[in-house]
């Protein structure tokens, strides 16, 4: 019965084993509730009680992980909202309901809250009303025909149908397109008028008209063969041909006056 | 140069420049074509341009 400690003891002695592992390799490779256990063998030293070691970084895991789901709770947790904050916006959005209703197509208001002063809705309603008229106003000044303003796709379009109907072709242009429908309509009607037809007669009254209408001092030559190299102001310059075979050069020139 | 007279039809100009128009024609004849209006044009603009003060036209 004795022998069965002894052999026991000799079994557990470092040196007759040296198959047992080291201690210290345990404590670095094993996970801690492995260390906890091995520890308390004291494998090296039987008699002798030894403290559990500290790994530090399992307890630095540990507290990460212990942040990282606080962070996490503090993000998921909704934000309660004051009883107070509520009745503003739900204003907020009845006054902007309300000044939709004035509003026209295609317009935004936008309506501002200053807190702490009690809004009046209808002298709101009045200024808002009293802005749209305004630019109501405006767009239909700036059209010619008192309507909405057309874009510049609709006035290439509309240039394109006046210069087809009266037979002009544009070949070179400096000059706005109520200039050249004014041209173009002029030089039509001074055809159509004439007994006999001759170019100098047609120049005449091209520029007779635009130096009537638009100032001096225009130009204006006409052929059928003929080539030019000529210097004119900005935006008064029209070169282009009627009826295939006639072609009317119109510019105009800065007028000096003399000292 | 240019054989031939220049024929002036309607004049409003000192003799001295009828004399350079005629000049700078027969000129741009030698150096373009008969066809080549626009460059004849040009070439007689610019030298009137240079000699006699900016504004001049040419067709």
């Amino acid at each position: 019965m004795a022998h069965y400690p002894l052999q026991r003891r000799n079994l557990a002695a470092p040196e007759s084993n040296p198959t047992t592992p080291n201690p210290d390799l345990i404590q670095t490779y094993k996970p801690s509730f492995l260390v906890k256990h091995l520890t308390n063998l004291n494998l090296s030293q039987p008699h002798k009680t030894r403290p559990p070691q500290k790994h530090s970084p399992l307890i630095d895991t540990h507290l990460q992980a212990k942040a990282i789901q606080e962070k996490e709770s503090s993000v998921t947790v909704p934000v309660k909202r004051t009883h107070k904050e509520k009745p503003q916006r739900h204003c907020l959005k009845l006054e902007r309901r309300e000044l939709g209703d004035h509003n026209d197509k295609g317009m935004v208001e936008d309506a501002k809250v200053v807190k702490g002063k009690p809004r009046n809705p209808h002298l709101e309603k009045h200024d808002v009303v009293v802005v749209a008229a305004a630019e109501r106003m405006s767009v239909s000044s700036l059209a010619p025909g008192g309507g909405r303003r057309r874009s510049f796709c609709g006035t290439q379009a509309n240039l394109r149908d006046v210069f087809a109907i009266n037979g002009a072709k544009m070949v070179s242009v400096d000059m706005p397109p109520f200039m050249q429908i004014h041209a173009v309509d002029c030089a039509r009607k001074a055809i159509d008028s004439m007994e006999k037809f001759t170019s100098k007669t047609l120049a005449l009254s091209l520029k007779k008209e635009f130096d009537g209408v638009y100032g001096p001092a225009w130009h204006c030559i006409v052929g059928t063969s003929f080539g030019s190299f000529v210097t004119h102001s900005v935006g008064g310059f029209l070169y282009f041909s009627m009826d295939q075979k006639l072609y009317i050069l119109l510019f105009k020139t800065a007028v000096q006056k003399a000292a | 140069m240019l054989e031939g007279k220049a024929v002036i039809g309607e004049t409003d100009m000192l003799q001295t420049m009828q004399q350079d128009a005629t000049d700078l024609a027969s000129k741009a004849l030698d150096f373009f074509d008969v066809t080549e209006a626009i460059e004849i044009a040009r070439f007689i603009k610019k030298e009137f341009d240079r000699m006699h003060g900016p504004g001049w036209q040419c067709m």
